[in-house]
């Protein structure tokens, strides 16, 4: 079972591996396409929605909409927080 | 085919003698720059026929034949919201009453190369003559990166023109291009799988023989366009049914076979910008990780710090909207009333001369007073878009936002509703759910706009002591603040209620944040004065006439002085003609005497006109709300435009005052007195209820208007005037009522 965009924390890298099927077009438009890599950088002060990094482009992209995109984290990209790695 | 397809040589156009040039672009690309500059800022805003998205435009320096036209920023040609639409539609040659655009200037921001191609690539497709301008390579740079823009220009087959268009550089090298032929661009190197393209392949047939004036590039791009995109093909209903059976079914197809085509598109063209990007990107040196943007966001969008810094530049902002402005607006109160005392000395006395000096110079004085206030707030709101802090805004209240049923979508509509909310409705055309932009403009009017400002100011000035509260804060300075925030919180709790009727899907938030700039100073100031300019011009209008039926509402029917006055003043008059030896006491006594007599008959005036009898008609509903006959016409008058109250209470008052040459409403107000129990008539509870009212209240012809024309009908405009003026109504109650009971 892959991790949604939502599950990561800040401060770590993930890669696109597939999104479910009630994503909005716009988001793949932006550049969240498979094999896209996406930095997750900081979540808004009332903790929704999150800022990522994508193709150089900062955007924020809220909770539910992230849930939907199906990412693996990158385990070379920067130093990792423990709560994730069993899972991956 | 995609290697094959690259051509190097471009296909020149036929027609050197271009007409019209679109510049189109992401949003945040700097495409409003290079406007300017090809410009020289000299632009016109209108609007597109029949919709309200703004169409900006302008000569093409050097070549005033040549319009410029800056499109709204969209991120794709697939489109998300109205704006994105007419950008489409304007490129497409699809708009009624639009000219074909000979040349389209595609702005791609150098640092999001890659997202930014996304569009180019699209735009490439449609086959029109195509310039790519390259822009802040200077940040590109910043980044370490290179890009290798001989190569980009083969890849995209159509010219590449790099600049940095905050300092003009590469703007020549833009207009020597613009100047001669722009080639065709070469065929983009992408591809769609098989299956969809087999079927852009029959539908491009299909609108072939519907719209045989069409390229076979346009009819392509047509097709794909449509078959992903809902917006364009409610379009087609309306041409051509059979194009639109052939796409439904066409898309049938494909879901048969479960092809997502609606991702068809991106995949493909990413696929190949992907690789485009990587052969021509460089990267010249390793920069830290960090930068300056990076910096600057740990900070003002912090979990604690962010939302402290949001509402102390508020705080800020309204402060200084206050303090700021009143040297300027002393010295416009100081011209105005001699101006008044100029047109008195030139003009003989008369009916003509008490128009133009009580009703004209007096109401649109009064507005002009508040120009000050007006072109600062719209300072640091384009101050706060210019830097980038605008859409930082949205992302921190987007949560927020979201608990009363809105989006941080919303956010920069209803912060532009703080300075009127007219230009805040019309903001609200980039929201791609219907149901969000439909909430947001119900609630955006309960913003406190810049035509409040006023009316807040002079009764704050009036009432609330200019005592200082702490540091630089006053009490009336937080008045003005907590005015502010009573009508922001309404607004919410309003959103919250209506959220709940209007149940629906909220759009998907997804806000690009682009990096803190340094704000361009012209820009900004550029787009202060023209905003102040439209709402001026357009509440001037309103005003100016509003004035002049407001003093003739004053005025008439005339009244007859009752016969024992008339017959003691007739008395004093002769006395004093007649009697050269008079003493200075007694002088002094009789002419007391006359002004006693002419201030009776000018309130016995204004009682009997027009607006007096109306306002006495309305007042047995408005007493409880602490307002008498002259506040209630007052705020009759007000129902057209909110300021028009101060221009109302200005001609009721100088009619009703002898010192007619006085503009200082605020102590006519702070003074007045009830004709027969002597006690001041108002109160501060009075001049609270009435603020109280006025946040609430939609008095507002032109919101109305507005919101009729955005949403195509005047069911809601009806339902929100209702419910904000009950709102209004209900508050003021309580808070005179209560007020009341507890004493004050």
């Amino acid at each position: 079972m892959p991790l949604t965009l939502s599950e990561i924390k800040p401060g770590n890298s993930c890669r696109v591996v597939g999104w479910s099927s009630n994503l909005s077009d716009r988001l793949l438009e932006l550049g969240l396409i498979p094999g896209s890599m996406i930095d997750v950088v900081r979540k808004a002060p009332f903790g929704d929605p999150v800022v990522y990094k994508v193709k150089n482009c900062q955007l924020a992209i809220s909770r539910v909409e992230a849930a939907r995109i199906f990412v693996r984290v990158l385990r070379d990209a920067r130093p990792q927080s423990p709560d994730y790695d069993e899972k991956d | 085919m995609a290697e094959s397809c690259h051509e190097t040589e471009f296909t020149v156009s036929a027609d050197p003698k271009i007409k019209s040039v679109l510049i189109a672009g992401n949003p945040n690309s700097g495409k409003s720059t290079v406007f300017n500059l090809l410009t020289g800022m000299r632009q016109r805003i209108g609007n597109y026929p029949g919709v309200t998205v703004e169409r900006k435009s302008g000569p093409l320096l050097g070549h005033e034949h040549v319009e410029v036209v800056d499109l709204p920023g969209s991120y794709s040609l697939n489109p998300k919201s109205l704006d994105e639409q007419i950008a489409y539609e304007a490129i497409a040659s699809l708009l009624p009453g639009e000219v074909t655009p000979d040349v389209i200037v595609c702005v791609v921001n150098a640092t999001h190369l890659e997202r930014n191609l996304y569009l180019a690539s699209q735009i490439l497709d449609m086959g029109l003559p195509t310039v790519v301008v390259l822009n802040m390579m200077d940040e590109l740079e910043g980044e370490g990166l290179k890009i290798n823009v001989a190569q980009l220009q083969d890849e995209l087959g159509a010219p590449v023109i790099p600049m940095v268009a905050t300092r003009g550089e590469g703007l020549d090298e833009l207009r020597k291009i613009l100047s001669g032929a722009v080639p065709i661009p070469a065929r983009t190197g992408w591809n769609l799988s098989d299956e969809v393209e087999a079927v852009i392949e029959s539908l491009s047939v299909k609108l072939g023989e519907i719209r045989p004036d069409l390229a076979k590039r346009r009819r392509r791009s047509e097709s794909l366009r449509t078959l992903n995109s809902d917006r364009l093909l409610a379009k087609w209903e309306r041409e051509s049914e059979e194009f639109v059976r052939a796409v439904l079914a066409a898309r049938g197809e494909l879901d048969d076979v479960q092809i997502n085509y609606s991702q068809a598109e991106v995949m493909g063209r990413y696929y190949w910008l992907g690789k485009v990007v990587a052969r021509v990107t460089s990267k010249l040196k390793e920069v830290k990780a960090l930068t300056v943007s990076d910096r600057l966001d740990a900070v003002l969008i912090h979990r604690v710090f962010g939302p402290i810094i949001f509402a102390a530049i508020l705080l800020l902002v309204f402060q200084s909207i206050f303090s700021w402005a009143t040297p300027a607006m002393d010295l416009i109160e100081l011209g105005m009333l001699q101006l008044g005392s100029l047109v008195r000395t030139v003009l003989p006395p008369g009916m003509v001369t008490d128009l133009l000096v009580e009703g004209v110079i007096a109401g649109v004085g009064n507005v002009i007073l508040f120009l000050p206030q007006i072109l600062l707030l719209f300072f640091f709101l384009s101050l706060m878009e210019s830097t980038g802090y605008m859409a930082r805004t949205a992302f921190i209240m987007d949560r927020v936002m979201r608990r009363v049923g809105l989006t941080g979508g919303s956010v920069m509509p209803m912060m532009s509703g703080f300075a009127c909310a007219i230009p805040a409705i019309m903001a609200t055309r980039t929201m791609d759910s219907q149901r969000d932009r439909l909430l947001t403009i119900l609630v955006v009017p309960l913003m406190s706009c810049s035509a409040r400002l006023p009316v807040y100011t002079l009764f704050i000035a009036a009432f609330i002591p200019s005592e200082t509260l702490f540091g630089p804060f006053g009490y009336q300075g937080v008045t003005m603040f907590s005015l502010y925030i009573f009508g922001t919180i309404t607004a919410f709790v309003a959103a919250g209620v209506l959220s709940r009727i209007f149940k629906g899907p909220n759009s998907s938030f997804v806000i690009e944040l682009p990096p803190y700039r340094v704000p361009q100073w012209k820009l900004v100031f550029w787009r202060m004065y023209d905003r102040a300019k439209v709402f001026m011009v357009t509440a001037g209008k309103i005003i100016f006439v509003f004035s002049i039926v407001i003093w003739f509402a004053a005025s008439f029917p005339r009244t007859e002085m009752p016969i024992e006055a008339a017959e003691q003043r007739e008395i004093i008059e002769s006395e004093l003609n007649q009697n050269a030896d008079l003493s200075v006491d007694r002088t002094v006594r009789l002419e007391t005497e006359l002004q006693e007599l002419a201030n009776a008959e000018a309130s016995r005036q204004i009682e009997f006109s027009l607006i007096g009898q109306l306002g006495k008609f309305i007042e047995p509903v408005m007493r409880p709300l602490g307002f008498d006959w002259k506040l209630s016409a007052g705020l009759l008058s007000a129902f057209a435009a909110r300021e028009v109250i101060i221009g109302a209470l200005g001609t009721i008052y100088s009619v009703a005052d002898a010192d007619e040459n006085s503009l200082a409403l605020r102590d006519h107000l702070k003074n007045a007195r009830d004709a027969r129990t002597g006690q001041l008539v108002y109160r501060p509870l009075v001049a609270l209820s009435l603020l109280v009212f006025f946040v609430l209240a939609l008095q507002c012809s032109s919101t109305l208007a507005i919101a009729k024309r955005e949403l195509n009908s005047w069911k809601w405009p009806t339902f929100m005037w209702v419910y904000m003026t009950t709102l209004a109504y209900l508050a003021s109650l309580a808070v005179y009522q209560g007020g009341s009971a507890l004493g004050f």
